[in-house]
């Protein structure tokens, strides 16, 4: 949050004022919630140049809707449904482009990452390394179905748990669980595919 | 342990956790290793991805948002109301005229619901006589010129 976080009250105050058509207290639920906004959107979309723009997309969006936000979830959740949904909608718009550069180092390059990323685990990889293996793995997500991007989007990159995906996304525990399962399970198949077609 | 119920593991197993049965399965099996392999260049991938920090919003975000909203939210409220009401009773329209189509096509030509309009209808009607009927106090109390018919029994025809 840009801004100590204001108490329950008032946050609820201030949105009951923009559903009434007032337009100042929205600016403060801006300031209040813009970081978490621009964070999913540049997880999920991961274009760095677009993502101020999409956030005053997603904003006006959420002020045309905020009429329809009833308190059932917390007006944050709410947001990012609406965030969420927003970036489902752009990344279907857009299409993949292939996977380069990890698949153009040599092989020796190639098998000296993977036994480091092995070795290291989740952290410790040089800063080479690293722009490497995001430059994989945002073309692996580029790749994938428009609903693995956003699962594993929110999981691995929102560091977001399984619940809060589900409250996010409307569905049940179960089914983000399944869904997760899935998109990881494609992604390897991807990267095992894109191994032996090399 | 089976190849599928380590492949569900792997994918929920942080990399310094893995408990010792997949470990043990994972010396033993090449293409586990191979998946976990994938996995972890995968994860590494997305840590490095998570960690990229995301962009802040410029200077003056909200203000040129709350600017636009005011160009934003005139014509498009009052509009986007007044087309959503009448659109709605539209739509409404559509579907009573539709299912009283469809009613009109699936009822039966007679029966409780329909009226009067299409069922057949009886009217007295007078039958239409054949013979010609006699006056009924005798030819002496009618007025008429007519000739009475002849009664051929008796032959006295003439009056």
């Amino acid at each position: 949050m840009d801004k100590p976080t204001p108490d329950a009250g008032q946050e609820v105050d201030w949105i009951k004022r923009v559903q009434q058509g007032e337009q100042e207290p929205f600016g403060l639920l801006i300031e209040l919630h813009q970081r978490r906004v621009f964070s999913i959107i540049y997880h999920l979309i991961r274009r760095r140049d677009d993502v101020e723009d999409i956030a005053q997309e997603i904003f006006i969006k959420a002020f045309q809707a905020i009429r329809s936000y009833n308190f059932e979830s917390s007006f944050g959740t709410w947001l990012s449904r609406v965030s969420v949904n927003h970036c489902y909608d752009y990344l279907r718009r857009l299409r993949s482009s292939r996977v380069r550069y990890f698949w153009e180092m040599g092989d020796e390059a190639r098998l000296q990452l993977e036994a480091r990323a092995e070795r290291e685990g989740e952290a410790g990889l040089n800063q080479e390394d690293q722009m490497v293996l995001k430059e994989f793995t945002t073309k692996l997500l580029e790749r994938a179905p428009v609903e693995d991007q956003v699962v594993l989007g929110l999981k691995e990159l929102e560091d977001l748990s399984v619940e809060e995906i589900a409250e996010i996304m409307s569905l049940k525990v179960s089914t983000v669980k399944v869904r997760l399962h899935r998109a990881r399970k494609r992604m390897l198949k991807d990267v095992m595919r894109m191994r032996e077609g090399r | 342990m089976r190849c599928k119920d380590v492949e569900t593991i792997l994918g929920e197993a942080k990399p310094k956790s893995l408990p010792e049965p997949v470990r043990e399965h994972l010396l033993g099996c090449n293409s586990c290793r191979g998946i976990w392999r994938d996995w972890l260049l995968l994860r590494a991938g997305f840590v490095a991805l998570a960690e990229d920090p995301a962009p802040q919003a410029s200077l003056g975000f909200g203000v040129r948002l709350i600017r636009r909203l005011e160009f934003v939210q005139d014509p498009g409220s009052a509009a986007a109301e007044f087309f959503e009401r009448v659109g709605r009773r539209f739509v409404l329209a559509g579907l009573l005229l539709a299912m009283l189509f469809i009613l009109a096509l699936v009822l039966p030509s007679s029966g409780p619901l329909r009226g009067p309009a299409t069922a057949e209808v009886y009217l007295a009607q007078p039958e239409p006589s054949t013979q010609r009927e006699g006056p009924i106090l005798g030819d002496e109390f009618s007025d008429s010129n007519e000739i009475t018919p002849v009664d051929s029994t008796n032959g006295s025809g003439k009056r």
